[in-house]
């Protein structure tokens, strides 16, 4: 039974156990990639399906450790504080490295001089749905309805200072309307609100959001990024179809602690860019809502550090501040 | 096709070698993740997870559902040998700690595998024969809809509770203060964390119920020695097995937690938690002897275990028909779906009837399996009561520690089991029980939760719980309830 002895063969490597091959220079001992989220998350399964190619390529386990809290900030904070030896990594969402620091005050570790990003993995649109039976049916008519309407409308979100309220809150201000916030705990929930009518619009990962417009129950209004997204190529942008200008999307960085030996980050670049451009995982990643970007450590940099003033601002328009 | 064929269709996909092998991976990695006290279904999915990479989309599924509802199976068992419950199985300390407590704990574990067997395969047929409709159906219900459940749920912890009715209330209260700890969800603030990050997400509800039962259980035994529970040469087979009264007072309540539990379970909002104390509710509520329970009574053990096996198997429904998880481990198996390229959602059963089929009839197949696992064990684990009390302690306490600890990698969560224990200890002392408090922190934040939102859909007017029809029909229903227990409660015993 083949499967059998691969599947002790994953078991122990959960556990654990294994040791990695004797290999000269790094890796030579198992990586642990923290997710600051709860396993089989968007995240959770990038950085796993990420692991399983880099542990076929060196032969050495990476092992995931997911330590949710604090909207992704309790685990950053353990990789901020962790050696910089290259064998603790964090990849999350955007929101550690910036929104977070516009919304908490006190975070633990600073997201811009504790970090030693290593690459741009990609990034995720959102979606802005609505209930089937709701008029509007473009993004134009939306802000004209709202117009016509102020205060009527409201909009489903995942949370208070999640990607999607901060999204809810630049359109608001682009579109100068003034649709209410009604947060949910989570995004699934906040889609079983625009189906059952109790919120007009909702705006969500794109990925859960898909089956519901496919089958007709949600209509999509536009994604929420400069470009189409990956997963849904004939859903067209809330900049084509009346917003124009209107650009937000989650990225997804990969880093290392401050202090990490540049070529060790280097090394971990070079193989991270190398199975991001294998068709058969940018696919994968795809299906998962994530459209894979890459580049180098500088720019990842840059990236970040033109990012963290962003969503800082758009913090402070949703004008929400976690005392 | 009719519904015959599609489970001809169902068993031929599930029956195969390889999905027969993962089924039961599934459901015996689940089973004993629930088993051990603290680790839950969401730690063996971490395990789990990397090998539905290599295996096609039904065995994955296959494997990761038998997780889920083998570890709800599994829960029960330290409930009610230990009183050390899971969130799903708080519910059976009640009844089923205590039973154990007059050397039936084998009586109580035997019937609490026949009522899950019949939750899940009711569930099942639910699920199999009017998805769609019902899902259809739970899409409909609003913040409002909820919030009135809730109430109605909450009316429960007064029947919950033996004893002074302000005494459960005093619990039920703190309860919610408990459940208020974390971010508030509708404004986003931080809320008694005091300064901790770790407290933001709150307290974990499996962590204070453990406390609250198990450890302070385990700390009110240390200091009067007690002799061992049961001789192992009493240990019969007959000695497992229900008599034919445990059967005859176990039959109806076993139907009547299904129905609460399989209802339950198809709202996207509802689940396992809140079905099981609806469960004990309604036995206690209509029950002719209603002081017969917290004593043992067989009712308040097995009508919440077959309503929460009932939801387990139901909540399936709006996972699978709409593509709307309910449970984070449902969540997985649509992520895994989506990865092997094919949609979830109300075209799943049309266009993949070979992994819909093939999941429901693994469900049917799972679920006997889990029984013959289970039956067998049932003498095992009540062995371990034969273990004196001043082994088996130190090295449960020891399980639960690693457990909770295992959960997040934190170890202020055992801090708080430890805390949450003293609590419990000093709450026995002084005649306060646990379980209402249970019922506070779990459905507080939700009540709080819908009712805000409520509020804020209908810009602040109260008006709106009273204009929906189902919400007037639960909230009337709370409110009768909540009579005819005072009444019940007032009258000379």
């Amino acid at each position: 039974m083949f499967e059998i002895g691969k599947l002790l063969a994953l078991g122990l490597s959960a556990l654990g156990l294994t040791c990695a091959s004797a290999q000269a220079g790094y890796p030579e001992r198992p990586i642990t990639i923290v997710v600051p989220y709860t396993p089989g998350g968007t995240v959770d399964l990038l950085a796993r399906a990420l692991g399983r190619e880099m542990t076929k390529a060196w032969g050495s386990q990476i092992v995931i450790d997911n330590r949710p809290g604090a909207g992704g900030s309790a685990g950053a904070e353990i990789v901020a504080k962790a050696k910089p030896d290259g064998y603790t990594l964090l990849l999350s969402t955007n929101s550690p490295l910036t929104t977070n620091a516009a919304l908490y005050p006190n975070l633990g570790y600073d997201p811009m001089k504790d970090f030693a990003p290593i690459v741009i993995a990609g990034e995720n649109s959102m979606l802005l749905v609505a209930a089937k039976s709701f008029p509007p049916s473009t993004v134009a008519e939306l802000i004209a309805l709202a117009k016509q309407k102020p205060g009527a409308l409201s909009a489903g979100t995942s949370g208070n200072g999640a990607t999607t309220h901060l999204s809810l809150a630049a359109f608001n201000k682009l579109a100068g309307v003034d649709i209410v916030h009604v947060p949910y705990k989570g995004g699934v929930p906040s889609l079983t609100g625009a189906i059952s009518g109790e919120v007009q619009v909702t705006f969500s990962d794109i990925v859960p959001a898909m089956p519901l417009v496919r089958d007709g129950r949600l209509k999509a209004l536009g994604s929420t990024g400069a470009r189409r997204a990956g997963v849904s190529p004939n859903i067209p942008t809330l900049s084509e179809t009346g917003l124009a200008g209107f650009n937000i999307v989650a990225s997804v960085p990969f880093v290392a602690p401050k202090g990490t030996p540049a070529d060790i980050v280097a090394t971990l670049n070079k193989e991270t860019n190398r199975i991001l451009n294998d068709p058969a995982f940018r696919q994968e990643i795809i299906s998962l809502g994530i459209d894979p970007i890459g580049g180098t450590p500088a720019e990842a940099v840059a990236f970040l550090q033109s990012e963290l003033p962003k969503w800082k601002q758009i913090v402070l328009d949703a004008n929400v501040k976690i005392e | 096709m009719g519904l015959l064929e599609n489970l001809a269709l169902g068993f031929g996909e599930a029956l195969t070698l390889q999905n027969l092998f993962y089924c039961f991976l599934g459901v015996t990695i689940g089973n004993f993740m629930g088993v051990i006290p603290g680790v839950g279904a969401v730690a063996a999915v971490s395990i789990l997870l990397p090998v539905t990479y290599y295996v096609p989309p039904t065995a994955g599924l296959i494997m990761l559902a038998g997780l889920y509802y083998g570890a709800v199976y599994g829960a029960v068992t330290g409930a009610i040998l230990l009183n050390i419950p899971h969130t799903v199985s708080a519910v059976e300390c009640l009844d089923g700690y205590p039973m154990a407590q007059n050397g039936r704990a084998g009586v109580a574990l035997f019937m609490t595998t026949i009522a899950s067997l019949c939750g899940s395969l009711v569930g099942v047929v639910i699920l199999a024969v009017c998805a769609p409709t019902v899902a259809e159906f739970a899409l409909t219900f609003t913040s409002i809809e909820y919030f009135s459940l809730i109430v109605l749920g909450m009316t429960g912890a007064a029947v919950l509770a033996r004893g002074s009715a302000i005494r459960s209330f005093s619990m039920v209260i703190l309860g919610m203060i408990v459940g208020i700890v974390g971010t508030d969800v509708i404004s986003g603030q931080p809320r008694f964390t005091f300064g901790f990050n770790h407290l933001s997400d709150g307290v974990s509800v499996g962590v204070i119920a453990m406390g609250l039962f198990g450890v302070a259980e385990l700390m009110g035994s240390a200091g009067r020695p007690k002799p061992v529970l049961l001789e192992s040469k009493t240990i019969t087979w007959r000695s497992l097995m229900p008599t034919a009264e445990d059967w005859r007072r176990s039959w109806p309540a076993i139907l009547r937690g299904v129905g609460v539990g399989s209802c339950l379970g198809l709202l996207p909002g509802g689940g396992a938690v809140l079905a099981s104390i609806m469960g004990y509710t309604v036995e206690k509520q209509l029950a002719r002897d209603p002081s017969r329970f917290g004593k043992g009574a067989i009712e308040g053990v097995v009508a919440p275990e077959a309503a929460a096996n009932a939801a387990c198997q139901t909540s399936f429904v709006p996972t699978l028909t709409l593509g709307i998880p309910t449970d984070p481990i449902m969540a997985v198996m649509l992520a895994a779906l989506i990865m092997k390229g094919i949609a979830p959602g109300p075209s799943l059963i049309a266009e993949h009837p070979d992994i819909f089929w093939g999941l429901v009839a693994s469900f049917i197949i799972g679920n006997v399996l889990l029984v013959i696992w289970h039956i067998p064990f049932i003498r095992i684990w009540v062995q371990l009561l034969t273990i004196p009390f001043h082994l088996l302690y130190p090295a449960v306490i020891v399980m639960i520690c690693m457990g909770v600890y295992s959960i997040h990698s934190s170890a202020t969560d055992v801090l708080l089991l430890l805390v949450f224990g003293g609590l419990g200890y000093g709450m026995r002392l002084l005649g306060f029980q646990p379980a209402p408090l249970l019922v506070g922190l779990v459905l507080g934040p939700l009540m709080e939760e819908h009712l805000r939102r409520s509020l804020i859909v209908s810009r602040g007017d109260f008006i709106v719980f009273f204009e929906r029809p189902i919400s007037v029909a639960v909230l009337t229903v709370s409110f009768l309830v909540l009579v005819l227990t005072f009444r019940k409660k007032n009258l000379p015993s």
